[in-house]
């Protein structure tokens, strides 16, 4: 019998236990805190993401911007449990399109320094996020998706405060001179197959390292 | 007689070409995850393989070809140029005089049409270098003792959750799972919550463990 915690595997999961299986382990499995220091830009991607939940106008104007500008889609933050073989997989997808099938990804960031985009085409290209989540919907429905990872673009501005060690305290707006960058993203079955035999054998990876754990 | 003296020498020879090439240099690893094969390779690299037949044979006794079979160009979906070469490399040896040669198939897909060429040369070399018995250990995945080192450590680790005691708490957990699976409301689930909470009975991962279980049940009952 699968001893298990967390009775799925969500994009989250999969990422961790491939990077870092020990921190995956201390997380995971240990229970342990996840350090996190949520940076401003974080902060603004969550505030967008929660707010474009709602159907509806919600008087915050940066989110409200970004409703109207983003392209429309049938089902909004799409979360749902997909079975791939006796493997759950836990999707939450920003948006999706269901003829013909497409998969949004939204994704907030600003230039750096050297004015250089925190998204291209090659990265949107090779982000698994997104990997993931067109592989659940290729197990669904047997059609490889579309992708599209949509950039908004956001500035990020010095404020007059600063945290306890005296570093200034940076908040983040859109970029209200920038359109929306959109990176469409195809998939090959090599691709889905690549997924796929990576799913499995983090699932069969993660099991036994609870079964270590537990019997401890 | 004269036979017999010929095939005790090739035995040698098979055994001077096959002996495990043991530079550490010579070894080349990839992994699957940045090359995009899926899978991890071990190797011995091209001039080792060359040094051992030279060492061996000596210059002159050996030799090898390759002829390129089909060449394909294609784009990768990113949009970037990519060449596929497939070709058969053949390598002979001259032993008491007499050429022995064999053949085998490679190939190779870079972004570039030499390297293209070059990795499909060195792969079917390789390959058939093997034949030979010259870097074989490749093929047999015995490369290396960090080969041996990692079943080691797979076989430890099933051994490790095996002894007689774990097996026995693996009962108890899995009886405990079972039984989860069967409750049927989701009060039943709340006591379950409730003594979990108080019980020593298990550790902190087995109480995870079970109240994942709980979870899971709970949403299969809400359905």
């Amino acid at each position: 019998m699968d001893i298990r915690i967390k009775n799925y595997i969500s994009w989250s999961q999969l990422d961790l236990f491939e990077r870092d299986p020990e921190e995956y382990r201390r997380i995971y499995i240990n229970g342990g805190k996840r350090i996190s220091f949520a940076p401003a830009e974080q902060e603004y991607g969550k505030r967008i993401a929660d707010g474009l939940i709602e159907d509806k106008m919600t008087g915050d104007a940066e989110v409200d911007m970004c409703r109207v500008s983003l392209p429309p889609v049938d089902q909004k933050d799409v979360e749902e449990l997909i079975m791939f073989g006796d493997i759950p997989l836990l999707i939450k997808c920003d948006g999706v399109i269901n003829e013909p099938l497409e998969v949004h990804e939204y994704k907030t960031g600003h230039p750096d320094k050297f004015g250089k985009d925190s998204w291209t085409q090659k990265k949107a290209n090779e982000w698994r996020q997104l990997d993931f989540y067109m592989f659940a919907k290729f197990v669904q429905t047997g059609k490889i998706p579309a992708g599209k990872l949509i950039l908004i673009p956001t500035i990020k501005i010095k404020t007059k405060k600063t945290d306890n060690w005296g570093n200034p305290i940076y908040k983040i707006e859109r970029d209200k001179k920038r359109e929306l960058v959109v990176f469409p993203v195809t998939k090959t079955i090599s691709d889905m197959a690549l997924m796929s035999a990576a799913i499995k054998r983090a699932w069969k990876g993660i099991g036994q390292m609870v079964l270590e754990e537990a019997l401890k | 007689m004269a036979e017999k003296k010929e095939s005790s020498e090739i035995e040698k020879l098979y055994k001077l070409l096959s002996a495990p090439i043991t530079d550490k240099e010579a070894v080349q690893r990839s992994e699957g995850a940045k090359t995009g094969k899926g899978y991890d390779t071990t190797g011995f690299g091209y001039q080792f393989i060359v040094n051992r037949f030279n060492e061996v044979l000596g210059i002159g006794n050996w030799g090898w070809e390759f002829e390129s079979l089909k060449e394909f160009e294609g784009k990768y979906k990113t949009g970037t140029p990519f060449y596929a070469v497939t070709g058969l490399a053949t390598i002979f040896v001259i032993v008491n005089g007499q050429k022995t040669s064999h053949s085998e198939y490679g190939g190779h897909q870079s972004i570039s049409y030499t390297d293209a060429l070059k990795g499909a040369s060195t792969n079917a070399f390789k390959k058939t270098a093997a034949f030979f018995g010259v870097g074989k250990q490749a093929f047999e995945k015995t490369i290396d003792e960090d080969n041996l080192e990692r079943v080691k450590d797979e076989v430890k680790k099933v051994a490790s959750v095996t002894t007689p005691e774990q097996n026995k708490t693996k009962k108890t957990l899995e009886q405990t799972l079972l039984m989860i699976d069967v409750i049927a409301t989701e009060k039943a689930i709340d006591v379950w919550e409730q003594q979990l909470e108080k019980t020593d009975a298990w550790t902190d991962v087995q109480k995870r463990v079970i109240k994942g279980r709980l979870d899971a049940r709970r949403i299969e009952l809400k359905k």
